[in-house]
């Protein structure tokens, strides 16, 4: 299964350094299993939406879906 | 009696303002909308409800009424905005909340400038190390806008606290520089029947939504993580993306109060101002998979 993943924050500079938007999962893999294979913290991914619905980590993303990450912005 | 006194002298003291357009307006200048309140004992935000009221604008409003009508400047004038912490956003917001003319404003804040608070909060000035953040607030509001009535409170957030403060709020503004508080923060908002503008900032990074009581909100944004503090840990928060959220926040104000433009309800708008871009993003909530 093949998802596209935006982000912001930390978590697009590190996409951007990938060589592709595009990251393959097994067919069961949630969200926080990507989280995990981008070697990114999951306590400082807020906020992820699919197809621009915010859903929780444990989503199960399926071929072809969107997926963005947001980090935690708590400054002020 | 005495307020057809005020209405004559208002009317009296009042001058005429022809537009490039050819319309006429009535202008009082601050001056004398200060003669006028301490004449009649009334005050200054009194004498420049009834001069709106008039279709009399006071002066220091001229350049908002093209924008936002003599009918949106009354209703500025008139709304209570509470605004919660007094750092770097809260120090902007309340700035620009004066300078547009809302008539009564709460902070609340518990801590004391500190140096490291110089790059970023407008309230921040060498001198003022040390010293309670509310109160540099009330002092600013009062060098801006005399017509403003501030109540500035010193402490931090709870429930109990913000249910007292916070229910006579039009808008309340979270200035909030941490996840808990920000929790607290929501779940009064929605219990008050509130609306909250919700800001933050990390580096370059800031995000703003405007949250009315029905809305999801802060539980969206923050979700379940047991985390009380994002990026700006690591990368700290610059003065300028500080200033851009904060007059967002303002903006979202403006239109709730106003009635003007389209408030940012669910939507997540997030300003990433290293690459120069706006992004927004819906905030509904998804099924379950």
């Amino acid at each position: 299964m093949r998802v596209k993943v935006k982000g912001v924050g930390a978590v697009k500079k590190y996409i951007e350094g990938r060589k592709t938007p595009y990251v393959n999962l097994p067919p069961e893999a949630s969200i926080l299993d990507l989280i995990k294979k981008l070697n990114l913290n999951p306590q400082l991914v807020a906020m992820v939406t699919v197809n621009g619905r915010v859903v929780g980590k444990d989503y199960k993303p399926k071929e072809g879906d969107e997926v963005f990450l947001m980090n935690i912005f708590s400054g002020g | 009696m005495k307020k057809n006194s005020l209405v004559d002298e208002i009317k009296a003291r009042s001058l005429s303002l022809k537009l490039p357009q050819g319309e006429e307006w009535g202008v009082i200048p601050l001056s004398e909308e200060k003669k006028i309140s301490t004449a009649f004992s009334v005050p200054l935000r009194e004498v420049e409800l009834t001069a709106l009221e008039m279709n009399i604008i006071p002066k220091r409003y001229l350049r908002n009424i093209g924008t936002i009508g003599i009918d949106g400047q009354k209703k500025l004038l008139s709304s209570l905005v509470a605004v919660v912490g007094a750092g770097g956003l809260g120090g902007f917001i309340i700035e620009l909340l004066a300078r547009a003319g809302v008539g009564r404003i709460t902070v609340i804040d518990g801590d004391l400038f500190e140096e490291n608070n110089l790059n970023r909060q407008l309230l921040a000035i060498e001198k003022n190390i040390g010293k309670e953040k509310v109160q540099s607030a009330k002092e600013r509001i009062a060098t801006i806008n005399s017509a403003v009535e501030v109540e500035a409170i010193f402490g931090f957030l709870t429930e109990e606290k913000g249910r007292e403060i916070l229910s006579s709020a039009t808008v309340i503004c979270d200035a909030l520089d941490n996840i808990s508080s920000r929790r607290i923060l929501g779940r009064l908002s929605r219990r008050l029947g509130v609306p909250l503008v919700h800001g933050a900032v990390a580096g370059f990074i800031g995000e703003v939504t405007t949250i009315f009581p029905e809305d999801p909100g802060i539980e969206l944004i923050y979700g379940e993580e047991d985390i009380d503090r994002g990026e700006e840990e690591l990368v700290g928060n610059l003065p300028a993306t500080v200033a851009a959220v904060a007059s967002f926040q303002v903006q979202e104000v403006i239109k709730i109060i106003t009635g003007r433009g389209k408030p940012l309800r669910k939507k997540l708008l997030i300003i990433d101002t290293e690459s120069g871009t706006f992004e927004t993003v819906d905030l509904v909530k998804g099924d379950r998979r």
